[in-house]
């Protein structure tokens, strides 16, 4: 199956810097999909890459089968994209900025972008420069979603805003999911604020992909193993992180362990606990490992 | 799209047209005044200065000086504008992120550019068009009464002070400004160093034009020889009323005379009879003697709308090259 | 109409806390055969979770038999669960005598919640019958 998001490769380079490297993910139709990772780990350059405004240093991005190529308009009537620092023009009025959506997009649909503010309690004849940031934030993803994309790339779509705003711009969001079944892929760095909201996380650290999976898939299949330090490693796992203190040590691990000892504790972990296993390993060459690969619905974990 | 280039953009063009016409309204009220102070002060026939006019009182130089000031503004007129309008049309953007808005929407990058420049850049030739019909006036009735070169009618128009702000040049120096400010802000990518770099750029070029493309390059200018003495000793310089026609006056140089032909320019040649004969006798022999003529170049009046029509094409021509620039700048952003 | 509320910290996956919020409305008669559930667009935009949560949320309650979707119209309670208040009084009689010989073996708040916590997953292990 095409994803609606599809990388091969894809690398972007600064300068001396690499933004993202090596980066080969599909983000499945239909899901929301989270983007985690510490800041400066690559999440707005992919999310840049994939809205065409960035332009590649290596490798293909695709949406919905097609490439992306900076000067093409075709995937653009095709996706929603919200900028991490929400640029809106600031001597515009509420509605002057529904009216630029509407002028420029075939497909804006003029009466749910104002129920949508309606709901949220923000006047049309507002102007933007008088808003609270979170009300910003609120007309900037209402200009977003209201060209009716099948792809939404949201970039920190909640930072920086209080948890009524937080909620109310999650709640209009997973409103229009429901309806439409939009795709969406929406980055940040707090693990908490993702895992009510995502099917699929991409965990991404050091501008490398460390690892991609359904949240479920994540939690299912990894275990905290608590036991003693000097004591016999468990076999048939993958020891991503580990931790010792005194004469404990702490492992997250990836896969059941077999035979564990009866001094070893199993424990389940919670999602923010696997993510800052990962977050915590060194960058490496990836992109061959079959588990980085999302499971095919019906397929065995 | 017309409607978002308008939108971004109407503040600042509703600022610079506002300071149009004060400029405009300044030059009618100053054209009253100068009807009114030549009653007062003039003597039927005086014009220019001192030179011409005996027993003038104060008021008279005074009202010369604001003359004065509104020419060398009329001179920044179409450069400020460019600049004010053409370094953020690119660069506004780029710094504040709102290209990352703009170019997510349903637009390529090619045409948001294209229309927004067009919408832009031809608002600014329509207000300096607009303007330039209260300058053609103003300088026609007041203007020409102060320049010191000649006290002949219409020969001043084609003067450097007068051509730059008549005729239609100023509207392709407009777009040229606002071209060069437009290509420089979507390289450079702020507006800062669009706005210094096109004032020195736009400098550069005046300079250029006026002190050699303008005056030899385009037209041939006409040559007026010096008169030598019969023992070719001496030279008389002519006085101005020598010419039959008015013209501008390129100043003093030398030429080969008509139909030598020599491996060396005339110039080079003067040089060297220069360099070689301490005597100034001895100096017009040499030059005499390699068929150099010692003189004056002019441009005629009657060059004034060529010169206009010539310039002002290659000022458009040149803002059509940055008008491609710009595009291929911006399509190239790689963020 | 049933309000959800979803604890993030609880360590039960979402779903699930909706299938339970439901039964629990319905021992509770907060909930009645024939009274409608939110719609799945409604349930997201009062507590902003995924809808395909709801959606499995939902699904598992129509296979536990609970609710049918009548589609144009929505979901719909379709049987009560039992509510027993007899067999809940003589439970609750059960339960302070276990909490008084408890207390008398000299077990603290904490031990006591532990056991208790204890009983309840590896009684949850066994599902609902």
């Amino acid at each position: 199956m095409t994803g609606a998001l599809e990388t091969v490769g894809l690398g972007r380079r600064y300068r001396t810097t690499w933004g993202l490297r090596d980066c080969s993910l599909t983000v499945p139709e239909g899901s929301i999909t989270g983007l985690v990772g510490p800041n400066g780990a690559g999440k707005s350059t992919l999310l840049r890459l994939a809205a065409g405004i960035s332009r590649p240093t290596t490798g293909t991005v695709s949406i919905f089968g097609q490439e992306v190529r900076p000067n093409f308009t075709a995937h653009l009537t095709r996706i929603g994209y919200f900028d991490q620092l929400r640029p809106l023009y600031a001597g515009f009025r509420v509605d002057e900025m529904l009216g630029l959506g509407r002028r420029l997009n075939p497909s804006w649909d003029d009466v749910s972008a104002r129920q949508w503010l309606d709901d949220l309690g923000i006047s049309v004849k507002d102007k933007i420069s008088r808003l609270s940031l979170g009300q910003q934030a609120e007309v900037a993803l209402t200009v977003c979603m209201g060209k009716r994309p099948d792809l939404l790339l949201l970039d920190e779509p909640v930072a920086s805003l209080d948890p009524l705003a937080r909620r109310q711009l999650l709640s209009t969001l997973m409103g229009t999911v429901a309806e439409r079944g939009t795709t969406v892929l929406l980055s940040s760095h707090i693990v908490s604020e993702l895992e009510p909201v995502c099917d699929y996380l991409i965990i991404l650290s050091a501008s490398h992909v460390q690892i991609t999976g359904s949240i479920e898939w994540m939690l299912a299949n990894h275990r905290v193993l608590v036991g003693p330090r000097d004591g016999e490693s468990p076999s048939g796992v993958d020891v991503i992180s580990s931790a010792a203190t005194g004469r404990q040590v702490t492992l997250l691990v990836r896969g059941m362990a077999s035979d564990l000892g009866p001094d070893w504790q199993d424990l389940q972990p919670g999602l923010d606990e696997v993510v800052l296993a990962y977050l915590a390993q060194p960058p490496s060459g990836r992109s061959t490992s079959p588990v980085d690969r999302l499971p095919e619905p019906g397929e065995p974990s | 799209m017309i409607w978002l280039a308008w939108r971004r953009h109407r503040l600042a063009l509703l600022v610079v047209g506002c300071t149009l016409v004060a400029l405009a309204v300044w030059m009618i009220v100053d054209c009253h005044s100068f009807e009114v102070a030549r009653h007062t002060y003039g003597r039927s026939g005086c014009i220019g200065t001192l030179l011409f006019c005996n027993g003038v009182s104060h008021g008279w130089f005074s009202f010369q000086n604001q003359a004065g000031y509104l020419d060398v503004l009329l001179f920044l007129v179409p450069c400020v504008l460019g600049i004010v309008l053409g370094a953020p049309l690119v660069a506004g953007e780029l710094q504040a992120h709102t290209n990352r808005l703009a170019w997510t929407q349903s637009i390529s990058r090619s045409r948001w550019l294209v229309i927004k420049w067009l919408v832009v850049g031809l608002s600014v030739v329509a207000l300096v068009a607009l303007m330039q019909v209260v300058v053609q006036w103003w300088s026609g009735h007041v203007l020409v009464n102060f320049l010191e070169t000649s006290s002949l009618p219409g020969t001043d128009r084609i003067s450097p002070r007068l051509f730059g702000i008549t005729g239609i040049v100023p509207l392709a120096y407009a777009l040229f400004a606002f071209a060069l400010a437009a290509a420089l802000g979507a390289i450079l990518r702020r507006t800062v160093w669009a706005v210094v770099g096109t004032i020195v750029g736009y400098t550069a070029a005046a300079i250029l034009m006026v002190f050699n493309i303008r005056p030899y390059r385009l037209f041939s200018p006409v040559f007026v020889p010096q008169v030598t003495s019969p023992n070719g000793n001496s030279v008389a310089f002519l006085p101005q009323s020598v010419l039959s026609q008015p013209a501008w006056n390129l100043g003093f140089g030398f030429r080969l005379a008509p139909g030598v032909v020599s491996p060396y320019s005339a110039n080079e040649i003067a040089q060297r009879c220069q360099d070689r004969n301490y005597n100034y006798a001895s100096y017009l022999r040499c030059l005499a003697s390699h068929h150099v003529e010692m003189g004056s170049f002019y441009q005629s009046a009657s060059r004034y709308w060529p010169l206009q029509w010539s310039e002002a094409g290659i000022y458009l021509g040149a803002a059509l090259v940055l008008f491609g620039l710009t595009v291929w700048a911006v399509r190239r952003w790689r963020a | 109409m049933i309000q959800f509320r979803l604890d993030l910290k609880s360590g039960v996956p979402a779903y699930r806390q909706l299938v339970d919020q439901v039964r629990q409305a319905l021992r509770l008669g907060l909930l009645r055969p024939g009274d409608q559930l939110p719609t799945v667009r409604d349930v997201v935009k009062q507590i902003a979770i995924n809808p395909n949560t709801v959606h499995r949320a939902y699904r598992d309650l129509e296979q536990q038999g609970l609710t049918e979707g009548r589609p144009g119209s929505g979901t719909f309670i379709t049987r009560a669960l039992a509510r027993v208040p007899e067999q809940q009084k003589t439970l609750q009689r059960q339960l302070e005598k276990w909490m008084r010989s408890a207390r008398e073996a000299g077990l603290g708040d904490e031990a006591i919640s532990a056991l208790v916590a204890e009983a309840m997953r590896s009684s949850e292990k066994e599902g609902p019958r």
